[in-house]
Formats: structure tokens, C-alpha cells, sequence
């Protein structure tokens, strides 16, 4: 099944579900697999066996990574293999000897997220006292000189303070900055009326990161991620299912997106009895959605299929119960509707006290 | 998930202008297909020959008329030519955030 149209680059490896943030929209299952984590001596494995099979960069996440104690040694392996690493991490229990350690383990870039640029609404949004430290952080990783991109998930608490996020980054010195909306799959999901924005905070919101681009042009990189409910065509999702990209999870389920945990009726191999590249080429769960055959109307006749591989298949999930339907994103699908009714029944405000926050397995 | 950055216009580095590679990337060779790869964070650039000779005198030390020097002279081909294609290939990569200079 898989040609040479299918060759993954890039590697989510999640270290652990633990973590000491609670963040509303996180992107973590809502419901956790069973399962220990991951022994060091697996991921040593999976790290080479990605390399082999053509990874070119590793991303480290969680739940918070820091947490995991042989996270330097896998960065290491990375190296060894030949990749690009990225620490996704919420900065919270970094100190300088421990960001020496991933400096010269090999770490490539260091991604650290913030809720907000003051301290009373990031702490609102991470349901814990994190600000400080994150920031404690940031002077640990610029005294170790490791690149720094930040990562600020944008919903309707922090949208109308954009522009103090951007000047929040300038000031941090960060290389990168992405803006991401909130993507509604798992937490999100859960906290939908509640985090998203209006479509007139959404058009202003593009403006202002536009401006920024070319204002910061060459000193820092400011990338937005579009939302997904507002536009009339469907993102490309991973670049196609099982096509760019492989997650594994912390209990060594091998996933083609980090939330398709979420698809009702996928089963997930693990990298304990198979290997990466069995997994990839013939699981089930990479070969479902793979090509084209898979796609129902509109999306079969439709010239944009190889542009968009028919959008979300989470989303299509979450919102028709069929993960075979066109994404609800794109203005062709039937089920259109069933994203407009979400678009129109959050609320107005933001109201913190009604937040469900993301809790630890 | 994807990502979309918006259209932004990136001026071309001039002859005096001091290249080098992101921090935040790095030349690694591609086991699949043996050939030099530009990767960051989150992206992968093919380089071809030509791409992987500029980039490998983008050392932080070289100006861009240094480098394209050298270049035609290993090539034997025209300044001008090897100046302004070099230069159009560095506003490419710093349009993508892989390459900064100093003028």
C-alpha cells in the first residue's frame, strides 16, 4: 500500500500524558489509553527504526517531557539517527543544568508554550501557577543559547490581546512564534462554546499577525495557524493520513495523527510487537484513509482531493460519527451544518469559571 | 493539523550582504535518498548540488560576492550569472526563515 508518495518525515514522539499544566484545549486524549509508558530501551528502538525508514525530524512531546528523566538520552539517540529535535514543552521544571543537558545531548530548538503574556490569565488558562516559571525558563534556555520558538494557542480568553502576544515574543527574543487557533478535537472539544471566537475577532486577528509578518520579517519568524471553522476549504490534514507523518504515543500506540485516538473504531498497533516499519506500511490504522479510494461524495469527484485528502478525518469523526465523511470544514461537505450550528452557539464572553480543564491519567 | 503562512516579500541580499544558516536549521543527509536535506523544525528542504555548494560557504564569514566568486570559479561560468542566481536562492531560503545575512 504505500508508494513512494509515502515517506514520513517528521516523528511525534509523547513521552508521557503527565503533565503539570491543565490547559483547556489540550490536545492529550479526553479518555487515556491503558498502558505503562514506554521503557527508554523501546524509544531507542523507535527513534532508529524511524530514521530507517526516512524521519528527518522528532518532535518530543507529552503530557510535559521534561518529566520524563532520560529525555536527554533520547535526544541524543535522535541525533545518533540522523535527525532534526524539537522539545514541545511548557517549560515548567527547566533549569539551566538540565537545559545544558539537552543542549548537548544535541537539541535542535526548543518550543516552550505560553497561555497569555501576563501572568493572571496564562495562569487562568493553564489551571496552575506556571507563568513565573515558564519565564524562569526562557532566561535558562537563552543562557544556554539554544534556539527558541514560542507556541500561544489563541481562543476567545487571549484573541483580542494580540498584539501584546506578538510584542510578548519580541520581547522573550524568540526565533519563531506561532500562532495557533485552537484546534477543536479532545479538550477543545469539550471547551468549544466557551474558547471559540467570533468571526469578527477571527478577521481581525488574521490583520494583525499579517502585519506582524512583515513587520518582524527577518528577525522573528511569525507563523498563524488558521482556524479551522471559518473558511470554505478544508486543511490539508497531515499532508494526507499515513502519508508525512507517524505519532507514538506514551503507551507506544502508533498513530498517523496525534488525535486520531479520537476515531471511533481504530485500532492502533504498538511498538512493542511490531516494529515502526510494519506498522507503517501495512496496520490497518495507516491504511485506512490512505489514497483516494477511501472517499465518499463530494470529496470523490472533487479536483481539490489530492490538494486537501478530503480534510480531517478526527474532525469529520467528532462532528458527522463518521470518520469516512468529508470534513465539516470544507463548504462542499453535507454535514456543513453541523460546524455552522458550533459557529453560532458560542457564547459571546469568556467565562474562566466554566472551563473543564484537562485532567492527568 | 497544518500550517499556513501568509505571503510575505523578502529583498534579495546584496553582494556585501554576510549569509548564514538559521540556527534554528540544520544539513543533514537523507537515508532515503542519499542527497543533502535542509531541515528545521518543521520543514525539509532538497538541496541539489549547486544548493548544498552555496550553503556550505554561508559560514557567518563570506559576503555573498565572495561566495559567488568562488562558485564561478568552480564552475567556470559567468559572475553575473552565479551572483544573481545565488542571490535569488538565499531570498528563497530566508523567505522561509532557514537563511539570515548582515549587510
Amino acid at each position: 500500500m504505500t508508494g513512494s508518495d509515502h515517506r514520513p518525515y517528521g516523528l511525534l514522539a509523547e513521552l508521557t500524558y503527565r503533565c503539570p499544566l491543565h490547559c483547556p484545549y489540550c490536545s492529550n486524549p479526553v479518555r487515556y489509553p491503558n498502558g505503562a509508558e514506554l521503557s527508554t530501551e523501546i524509544w531507542q528502538r523507535v527513534l532508529v527504526e524511524a530514521s530507517d525508514l526516512g524521519v528527518l525530524h522528532v518532535g518530543f512531546s507529552g503530557g510535559e517531557p521534561l518529566l520524563r528523566a532520560d529525555l536527554a538520552g533520547l535526544i541524543s539517540a535522535a541525533r545518533a539517527a540522523g535527525m532534526y529535535s524539537n522539545l514541545i514543552t511548557s517549560g515548567v521544571g527547566l533549569t539551566l543544568e538540565r537545559a545544558r543537558e539537552l543542549k548537548t545531548a544535541g537539541l535542535d530548538n526548543i518550543q516552550v508554550s505560553f497561555q497569555a503574556d501576563e501572568a493572571l490569565l496564562a495562569d487562568t488558562v493553564a489551571g496552575t501557577a506556571a507563568h513565573a516559571l515558564k519565564l524562569k525558563a526562557i532566561e535558562f534556555i537563552h543562557r544556554t543559547e539554544l534556539p527558541l520558538s514560542l507556541n500561544i494557542v489563541l481562543h476567545r480568553g487571549n484573541i483580542d490581546r494580540l498584539e501584546k502576544l506578538i510584542s510578548f515574543a519580541e520581547m522573550l527574543k524568540a526565533e519563531r512564534l506561532e500562532l495557533a487557533h485552537t484546534q477543536y478535537y479532545g479538550w477543545a472539544f469539550k471547551n468549544l462554546s466557551n474558547l471559540l471566537p467570533s468571526r469578527e475577532q477571527i478577521e481581525s486577528a488574521g490583520r494583525i499577525a499579517a502585519a506582524a509578518q512583515q513587520r518582524l520579517q527577518g528577525r522573528m519568524e511569525v507563523v498563524y495557524v488558521a482556524p479551522d471553522y471559518f473558511g470554505d476549504r478544508p486543511k490539508p490534514c497531515m499532508n494526507g493520513w499515513g502519508r508525512r507523518h507517524i505519532t507514538v504515543n506514551p503507551v507506544g500506540e502508533v498513530l498517523p495523527c496525534p488525535t486520531a485516538g479520537a476515531i471511533p473504531g481504530l485500532v492502533f498497533d504498538k511498538v512493542s510487537e511490531h516494529s515502526l516499519r510494519w506498522i507503517w506500511e501495512r496496520s490497518d490504522a495507516f491504511n485506512r484513509f490512505r489514497g483516494t479510494a477511501w472517499m465518499p461524495e463530494p470529496c470523490q469527484g472533487c479536483e481539490f482531493r489530492e490538494k486537501d485528502f478530503g480534510g480531517c478525518r478526527c474532525q469529520a469523526a467528532l462532528l458527522t460519527g463518521d470518520p469516512n465523511a468529508t470534513d465539516p470544514a470544507c463548504a462542499l461537505s453535507p454535514y456543513r451544518s453541523a460546524l455552522d450550528e458550533r459557529v453560532l452557539g458560542a457564547r459571546d464572553g469568556w467565562d474562566s469559571g466554566a472551563l473543564m480543564y484537562r485532567e492527568n491519567p | 493539523m497544518s500550517d499556513s503562512t501568509l505571503p510575505v516579500s523578502t529583498p534579495l541580499p546584496g553582494l556585501d550582504s554576510v549569509p548564514k544558516i538559521s540556527p534554528r536549521a540544520r544539513i543533514q543527509s537523507d537515508k532515503v535518498t542519499g542527497k543533502p536535506v535542509l531541515v528545521s523544525q518543521e520543514s525539509v528542504v532538497k538541496l541539489n548540488a549547486t544548493a548544498a555548494d552555496i550553503l556550505a560557504l554561508c559560514d557567518g564569514q563570506r559576503t555573498v560576492g565572495q561566495i559567488a566568486a568562488e562558485l564561478a570559479a568552480d564552475y567556470h561560468a559567468p559572475l553575473e550569472t552565479i551572483s544573481s542566481n545565488t542571490s535569488a536562492y538565499l531570498a528563497k531560503l530566508a523567505h522561509l526563515n532557514l537563511v539570515n545575512w548582515r549587510e
